[in-house]
């Protein structure tokens, strides 16, 4: 019997409070979580102590009871019982024991190993715990069998480390007055934190009047809070940034002083794509004032010259600047609306409007350093730089920022380093170190060291021939259809999964990814729900859940730093362990125990303290790491760390600005050009038969306004279509939460595609009518909406209509899955970066109804309102 | 059109939103409310008991218990005794109340002769005075609030009132029909169809002021009037509610020879008008978005 | 004695709905219920089109015609300006739902209760925890938090709204934030031409 004097808000019931953080996407908004005295969790908020998301949380951190809680969730380990593997069909798990478990997936394993260790193709995508992903290592395999590049950028991460030492970018929400979003959501729906910098943006927006400009083919979160929404045709970003550097670059609104001094701008280029250099291999510039040339270091110069033509050492040669400045002459305005679409005025106006807010010449003091102050800031993210060409369109974009010297400065475009591993050194790959002739060392590595080159190739997706990129495992694909071709000298038959729904989220076309599946012999899935991926699953092994686990961490926050406290706050519910656990006992049983502790030791960073080192033979807790992670950062036990929940603070400046001060950024990146010639060289060597198909055009040590191939499909495919993700989903698997189902399926840019009512006109096509998206390489249905907020090219569907049938029947599925509209080839890769193409060209068909298995179950589309759960 | 499509029929889209509150059983009972004590009122103007019994039982059963049936907690439902003060649901339950005792009492009266007169004048004063409440409260209970633009007219107590005199003129003619009241008198036959016809008519003026005052009232009233006139409700209100209800049931009456059959069809016509008039003013019944810029931006 | 408001800052809102999960979450709602919602709304035509996001919740009018049209009492004014409604006098009947001129009232139907929020007809130890708040057959809607408004805090929304949209406070006290900026930024209320005086302000 409830007494009158019972409260009935949760927050208020009798309990208590624990400190913990978030993990509905990958980043860890820092949470306090209530649990009842009889031990329920009944209430998540955002911790008002943190200084990053401030006690806020998006709507996917508020849903988190609801993953805890989800019937549908793995509560022991499982079996498969039916040996029918498919979509959608029900794999008659059986349950387990943990030892039964451990020991028939060591055993599998252990056959894979022992037969070819190439032959397992591991997909772990836990970002909260990164060093998961080091697993496969310790068996000498650097498979990977799922798609970065698809979901955040793989042109992106290595980008960021040519130019930033850093994972990621943001602009600087603390001074910035200009702030350009492209293809990216950062501030308002997806990226970075997206509750913690939606909330610092708000404030710079409302409080500061921060000017917003969105550049993207849709009226996003982004574009419907911005000054100004420029639409533009779906992948052609690149060419609206090379607009605007042209506009900068003609009317002289650049920064000399900054390009001069901080860059490698005024360095020679000769013919051949390199810098020029002396026998000692010292780098050339050209004295403007004396007019002859100089070592770049050499005292006596006077003034770096930016622009010309000369001759050193015999070779005909130019500044870097030069260089672009020849590229940035086919690229007015005028042209790039051509491909754009974006009148030429308008990218005019807002290369003035950025160069004047950019303030180029003023400084501000902070801790008593000067720095340049560059409130004006170009970001981007997935979308604009998910192109074939996706090197070049990062750099573009990167190159806007440095000709107003809006790199790495207050208020301009600076660097974010994944995961510090400690407060004085700013550890693991994110460490800004010197490189050769006064540059800055490049680090386009940011997620594991370089894959070796090898033929025939090791990997199934060619990560050694990605000398520079991020994996492209969207490849295997192609490289399996190939074998031959690909001197492919293994099959894959084994598959780990780790919180990964490959089939979700890679590319290409499914039947394919299927019969992928069906041929391999074993599969094992860590996770937490069903999905696409893991209910092929020959075992799953239940992991605990957000709310049941320990971990310690910080996933590139954009403006703070310093370590999250996840702790359980309830025990595991289930029969459940943690990743730690079972990889630990995976790798007991596989003899690699010490090999394992020994890379934990390297990506954790323990290796820089030894009291913190792991013993070679142990196994440890989730608590127990976390503990040391806790430690290395700041020296804290784990009692502090409850006690206080976390250590984040504000980004501290002399690692936030212009942390390499002293040494050159890159503007022109030689280093593309060599590693090109490298892997030339090393396929030249090995003779590898596919060397000239090799798309070598893709390394470019500066971007040009070519256009990607996706234009260039045939004419019939006459749209554009593109996904999207707003802040309930983004970063996340959250669709299938009922909170979240209840406010994303009553969006309406989440419960249909949508066109521009004027291009529906012309294909006699209207609103609710049923139509077939059809490119080149695979085709979904959808109903379409149509919205005055969508560019005339293209179709903009919904990541929310992307999933498909499976064993989760919260799950709400579409018409398909947007993915297995694109192509996982080469020709669609960019072999720079590994990037797949993320835009598809398609064509429109009217159809009379939902097609019959397309409406069947709880779809978006059906009749139903796809409320209720089966079970 | 996302933008175009002005319902949000429970979506996240600013928009009207149709009330989902009140629907066939909530119709259902105002029907009888109005048809029941609009019989009765009439009856007991000619005495007639036949009438005043099924008007007085339509009530308690078709009205009262419709009401019941739609309560979400029927068993507390004397509770909505308690707030004749502001709430004129309140004071139509009050008045059901009074209006089933003195009714009942005024019947058995009237049959029986038990009251002594001053008293009996009393209840007979009484029921028709309750009578005349519920005949009208409705419309009040509807307009009274600002929150349904189709609804919050002035008009609307007119309407009922209009409905229930027309509602309880035709079925006195129906039920009363050989009665001596009117089979003695084709005068008074004569009196009651003029009055029908003339109800028929002020009704139908009623009903169309009403839907072109809610026109141009608010957005929501624009998209009800929409829906009853040329959206989804259109292909029921305009031929029942219009059609069947007013025109041709009033044509009907004007040349109705005095005979039972024409009698009962012109009063179906017109019961099943009204009963699709209560339904879709229900259904069409619209919230206005608490802010909307589109609406401003075009209006 | 407090006058509690709000404020939906427009410029603000993202539209995101952490509010409307933020409050499932605090008071237990069942599915398909809401104590507050964010819309949106196309505006304009290509390319010159936004769209608007528009924070709705209960306005805790001043005058508020739902508690006029209550038959019972049930919904009542705290003395602090926040309108409630007693659960064990509420009936049912929905005259308050087509009373408020602006849909914030929902009558909780046995199949909203008996599902659950998984569908499956059985309740989280969650549900089970919160569902004792509800009675079928009544009316529920946003109290403005009023257990954390009693205890000091902010209401479950306006603590998580990642951009600060929505501000909460005494709209006697002169000083207060909403008070500010309604002035300021000369605050309208929802729907003035319905007469109810509501309690919650947007600025843009
Ligand atoms: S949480 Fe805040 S920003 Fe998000 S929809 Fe609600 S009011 Fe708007
Ligand atoms: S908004 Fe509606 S429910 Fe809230 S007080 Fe006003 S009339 Fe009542
Ligand atoms: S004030 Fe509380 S009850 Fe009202 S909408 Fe916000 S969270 Fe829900």
């Amino acid at each position: 019997m409830e007494t009158l004097t019972q409260p009935v808000q949760n927050s208020m019931k009798p309990g208590k409070w624990l400190n913990s953080s978030c993990k509905m996407c990958i980043h860890s908004c820092i949470t306090r979580v209530h649990v009842t005295e009889d031990g329920v969790v009944n209430k998540i908020e955002g911790n008002p102590t943190s200084p990053s998301n401030n006690g806020r949380l998006c709507p996917k951190g508020n849903a988190a009871i609801l993953r805890h809680y989800d019937p549908a969730r793995f509560r022991t380990p499982l079996r498969r019982t039916n040996p029918e593997k498919g979509p959608g069909v029900d794999p008659k798990w059986v349950p387990i024991g943990w030892d039964e478990a451990l020991d028939l997936v060591g055993r599998e394993l252990k056959k894979t190993l022992d037969e070819d260790p190439r032959k397992l193709l591991p997909a772990i995508n836990d970002f909260q715990k990164l060093f998961l992903w080091a697993w496969p290592a310790a068996l000498g395999n650097a498979n990977y069998l799922s798609s970065v590049g698809n979901f955040c950028g793989g042109g992106y991460h290595p980008m960021n480390g040519f130019i930033h030492s850093a994972f990621a970018a943001a602009n600087d929400v603390n001074y910035c007055n200009y702030w350009i979003n492209n293809g990216g959501g950062d501030g308002f729906s997806s990226h970075l934190h997206t509750a913690a910098q939606a909330n610092h943006v708000a404030k710079a927006r409302v409080e500061r009047n921060m000017r917003v400009v969105v550049v993207e083919p849709r009226l996003s979160i982004g574009a419907a809070k911005a000054n100004e929404w420029v639409p533009i045709r779906p992948a052609t970003d690149r060419q609206f940034a090379l607009g605007l550097a042209h506009v900068l670059v003609a009317e002289k609104l650049y920064d000399v002083k900054f390009l001069k001094k901080d860059t490698n701008a005024p360095y020679l280029v000769g013919p051949d794509g390199y810098f020029v250099r002396n026998g000692e291999g010292k780098i050339y510039v050209w004295d403007a004032i004396d007019n002859c040339a100089r070592l770049w270091d050499d005292p006596e110069i006077k003034d770096f010259a930016l622009e010309g033509t000369y001759t050193v050492e015999g070779k005909p040669c130019r500044p870097a600047f030069q260089k672009f400045k020849d590229i940035l002459a086919d690229c007015s305005p005028e042209q790039m609306e051509a491909l754009t679409t974006v009148p030429a005025a308008t990218t005019r106006r807002i290369a003035r409007e950025f160069a004047k807010a950019a303030q180029i010449g003023s400084y501000i003091e902070i801790d008593g350093r000067m720095l340049p102050l560059r409130p004006a800031a170009y970001n981007y993210y997935r979308g604009a730089q998910g192109h074939k060409y996706s090197a070049m369109a990062n750099q573009a974009f990167k190159l806007v920022n440095f000709l107003v010297g809006a790199i790495d400065t207050p208020g301009g475009h600076v660097g974010v380093t994944l995961d510090d591993q400690m407060q004085d050194i700013r550890g693991g790959c994110g460490q800004i170190q010197a490189g050769e002739n006064g540059m800055m060392q490049t680090m386009p590595h940011q997620l594991h060291p370089e894959v070796p080159f090898s033929w025939p190739p090791n990997e199934t997706h060619l990560m050694g021939f990605f000398p520079i990129g991020v994996d492209p495992g969207h490849l295997t694909q192609h490289t399996l259809a190939n074998a031959e071709k690909f001197g492919l000298d293994y099959r894959p038959d084994t598959l780990l999964m780790c919180h990964s729904n490959p089939l979700w989220n890679l590319p290409g076309d499914r039947e394919q990814w299927y019969a992928l599946l069906r041929e391999m012999r074993f599969i094992v899935a860590i996770d937490i729900l069903p999905n696409e991926s893991n209910e092929w699953a020959d075992v799953i092994l239940p992991s605990h859940d957000l709310l049941e686990s320990w971990n310690m961490t910080m996933i590139e926050p954009p403006h703070h730093e310093g370590m999250c406290l996840r702790q359980p706050a309830t025990p595991p519910l289930y029969d459940t362990k943690s990743e730690e656990e079972i990889f630990y006992e995976i790798s007991e049983r596989l003899g690699v125990l010490e090999t394992w502790n020994g890379i934990l030791n390297f990506v954790n960073g323990f290796h820089q303290q030894p009291d913190l080192l792991l013993e070679p033979n142990r196994k440890y807790s989730d608590r127990e790491i976390a503990e040391r992670k806790g430690k290395l950062w700041n020296g804290k036990d784990l009692d502090w760390y409850v006690e206080h929940g976390h250590a984040v603070t504000p980004r501290r400046p002399d690692k936030w600005y212009r942390p390499w001060d002293g040494l050159r950024l890159h503007f022109y990146i030689e280093d593309i050009v060599r590693a090109r010639d490298t892997l030339r060289q090393k396929m030249e060597v090995a003779d590898v038969p596919f060397r000239r198909e090799w798309e070598w055009g893709d390394y470019q040590p500066l971007p040009t306004a070519v256009p990607d191939p996706v234009h260039l499909e045939p004419a019939d495919f006459d749209l554009y279509a593109i996904t999207f993700k707003d802040i309930q989903i983004n970063f996340g698997e959250s669709i299938g939460n009922p909170w979240i189902n209840d406010i994303v399926f009553k969006d309406p840019v989440h419960t249909a595609v949508l066109l521009n009512p004027k291009t529906a006109r012309e294909r006699k096509l209207d609103e609710g009518d049923i139509v077939r998206i059809e490119s080149p390489y695979g085709a979904i249905v959808a109903r379409l909406a149509l919205s005055e907020g969508v560019h005339p090219d293209a179709v903009c569907v919904s990541n929310a209509l992307s999933r498909v049938a499976t064993q989760n029947t919260g799950v709400r599925h579409g018409g398909g899955n947007f993915n297995q509209l694109l192509p996982a080839n080469l020709r669609h890769t960019d072999a720079c970066s590994g990037q797949p193409e993320t835009v598809a060209k398609v064509k429109l068909t009217k159809l009379a109804s939902v097609p019959a298995d397309v409406a069947a179950g709880n779809s978006v589309f059906g009749r139903t309102s796809g409320k209720g759960r089966a079970h | 059109m996302i933008a175009s499509n002005r319902i949000a029929d429970g979506s996240f889209r600013v928009g009207v939103g149709l009330q989902k509150a009140w629907g066939v059983q909530m119709a259902t009972a105002f029907f009888f409310g109005e048809a029941g004590a609009g019989l009765y009122f009439v009856a007991q103007f000619f005495d007639f008991v036949l009438g005043m019994t099924v008007g007085l039982l339509m009530v308690l059963f078709g009205k009262a218990g419709g009401h019941v049936l739609h309560l979400g907690q029927p068993l507390r439902g004397w509770r909505a005794l308690t707030k004749v003060r502001t709430s004129w649901v309140s004071r139509g339950l009050a008045a059901i109340v009074l209006f089933i005792v003195a009714g009942a009492l005024h019947i058995i009266d009237v049959r029986a002769g038990l009251l002594p007169a001053g008293v009996s004048q009393l209840v007979a004063a009484l029921a028709l005075a309750a009578c005349f409440v519920i005949m009208i409260y409705q419309g009040f209970a509807m307009s009274h609030s600002s929150a349904i633009t189709l609804w919050s007219s002035g008009l609307m107590p007119v309407a009922s009132l209009t409905y229930a005199l027309l509602n309880g003129v035709l079925l006195t003619l129906v039920f009363g029909f050989g009665e001596p009241f009117l089979a003695d008198r084709p005068d008074t036959v004569r009196l009651l169809q003029v009055l029908a016809v003339a109800l028929m008519l002020y009704g139908l003026v009623t009903v169309l002021s009403l839907l072109h005052g809610a026109r141009h009232a608010s957005e929501a009233g624009r998209q009800s009037v929409a829906l009853l006139l040329q959206g989804g409700f259109a292909r029921w209100f305009v031929p029942l509610v219009i059609g069947a209800g007013f025109v041709v049931s009033a044509l009907m009456m004007l040349a109705a020879p005095p005979d039972f059959a024409w009698m009962l069809a012109v009063a179906g016509l017109e019961l099943t008008g009204y009963y699709a008039f209560r339904v879709l003013v229900f259904k069409a019944g619209g919230y206005d978005p608490a802010l909307s810029l589109a609406y401003r931006f075009r209006h | 004695m407090a006058r509690w408001g709000m404020v939906f800052d427009l410029r603000r809102c993202i539209g995101c709905n952490a509010c409307a999960v933020a409050c499932k979450q605090e008071n237990s709602l069942p599915d398909g219920v809401f104590f507050t919602k964010t819309l949106s709304e196309e505006v304009g035509e290509y390319p010159d089109v936004t769209r608007s996001y528009v924070p709705t919740i209960c306005n805790h009018c001043e005058d508020a015609p739902c508690e006029r049209a209550c038959p019972t009492g049930a919904t009542y004014t705290r003395p602090d300006g926040i309108v409630m409604v007693d659960r064990d006098k509420c009936i049912g009947c929905g005259t308050c739902i087509v009373a408020c001129p602006y849909d914030q009232r929902t009558r909780l139907e046995p199949e909203m209760l008996d599902k659950g929020l998984f569908g499956d007809g059985r309740l989280t130890p969650f549900e089970e925890q919160g569902i004792g708040r509800f009675t079928v057959g009544t009316v529920v809607k946003c109290t403005f938090c009023h257990e954390r408004v009693d205890a000091g805090q902010l209401p479950a929304c306006v603590a998580t709204c990642p951009t600060e949209a929505r501000i909460f406070g005494d709209l006697d006290d002169p000083t207060s934030r909403p008070r500010q900026l309604i002035l300021e930024r000369r605050g309208r209320q929802p729907l003035p031409e319905k007469n109810t005086n509501p309690r919650v302000f947007y600025i843009d």
